[in-house]
């Protein structure tokens, strides 16, 4: 066990510490798709990816050979081909002291991704990773296309990106982005008497 | 106070004309108005650049740029905002004061607000800046309401309650 851990790599380690976070209690993690997605967006640049099979998201093909390790070692185990992932009681003795060695820094960097992704839809993760990189999959052609819209309201209304983002996120301009959020009732920008309250006491308390 | 612009609500005070209320809350309450280069580019993609030249002439806002090493450490933490919003939260995040009180980020996004709240930071919308500038006497009662009518004309919802709370208690 300690050469295993002598030889664990950065991002084995993230691997786990991603599948302990958010640290009180192990959460699964939605699917090989999130896990992949929460990795790109925690590692820098440089890293190996590829698209994954449909070509909807990226996909690191060193990240899926530590999880598929994992597996067959006992440390972690997955729901189907694809599904959630979760840690065992041994993988998560593993977690938790990686988990506790950590830099706070780290510790709240992976659970920031996990609570960013993890609830998302399939569909909001691939519209979510296109916008990112809009050049990056020309696999993709009018199935996802269709979706993004609503990805990009959903994840607006439940203020999990910004208007900006949301606009990227749906491929639109952001007039007629507009217009689609007029259409369906929704907002883009509003206050209701709980934010304004919030704000002033937000304000009444710095000055 | 420093306070850390972003391109929604320095948008939506170019609508509702009251961008003057800047240079007016520095000269009434000693405001310094700082605008991510981030969020400087993004206005100037949305051809705001004579409001930008505005700003700047004043010398009520002064543009800042957060560190390459502070950007990628809140983006890790900002995921799903966009640069301006981001860099914003990084400029912040590079004060040595961990309580981040003597900084506010105005912006009308909840997501950005949810996120600042998050790290422990302050952020304001424009109708809670307009109100509070109105406390403070920097904006006049009738400046207020007429920059209110000018949000709602530009499909900013301001609710019912926040509205009759707003107008009843201008001074």
């Amino acid at each position: 066990m300690e050469k295993y851990e002598l030889a664990r790599s950065k991002e084995e380690t993230r691997l786990y510490m991603i599948l302990h976070a958010p640290g009180d209690k192990s959460e699964p993690v939605t699917g090989s798709a999130w896990l992949h997605e929460m990795a790109r967006n925690l590692s820098d640049a440089g890293t190996d990816r590829c698209l994954d099979a449909p070509g909807f998201v990226f996909f690191s093909p060193s990240l899926q050979a530590i999880v598929d390790r994992g597996i067959a070692s006992g440390m972690m185990r997955q729901d189907g081909a694809r599904g959630s992932l979760h840690l065992t009681g041994d993988g998560l003795r593993v977690a938790r002291d990686l988990w506790a060695r950590a830099p706070p820094s780290e510790r709240l960097h992976v659970s920031s991704a996990k609570e960013f992704f993890n609830d998302m839809t399939y569909a909001e993760l691939c519209a979510f990773a296109r916008a990112e990189f809009p050049d990056a999959n020309p696999a993709i052609r009018g199935e996802l296309d269709s979706e993004r819209t609503d990805a990009a309201v959903s994840l607006l209304g439940r203020q999990k990106v910004s208007v900006s983002k949301a606009v990227a996120i749906s491929g639109l301009s952001e007039s007629d982005f507009f217009k689609e959020l007029e259409a369906r009732g929704v907002s883009a920008y509003s206050i209701d008497k709980s934010e304004f309250d919030a704000s002033l006491a937000r304000i009444e308390g710095a000055t | 106070m420093k306070a850390l612009l972003d391109t929604s609500f320095v948008r939506h005070l170019i609508s509702s004309n009251a961008l003057w209320s800047l240079p007016a809350m520095t000269r009434g309450a000693g405001w310094e108005f700082l605008i991510p280069q981030a969020v400087v580019e993004e206005l100037r993609r949305k051809d705001f650049d004579r409001q930008i030249e505005a700003m700047m002439c004043d010398g009520a806002v002064r543009i800042v740029s957060c560190t390459t090493q502070g950007l990628k450490l809140i983006k890790k933490q900002s995921l799903g905002l966009g640069r301006g919003e981001t860099e914003a939260l990084g400029v912040v995040n590079q004060c040595a004061d961990r309580t981040f009180r003597c900084y506010v980020i105005l912006t009308d996004d909840r997501a950005a607000q949810k996120r600042a709240t998050k790290m422990g930071m302050n952020s304001l919308d424009v109708v809670a800046f307009l109100f509070s500038a109105n406390q403070i006497g920097v904006v006049s009662k009738r400046d207020a309401v007429s920059a209110l009518e000018k949000l709602a004309d530009i499909k900013y919802r301001v609710s019912p309650s926040v509205r009759d709370d707003f107008l009843l208690r201008l001074r």
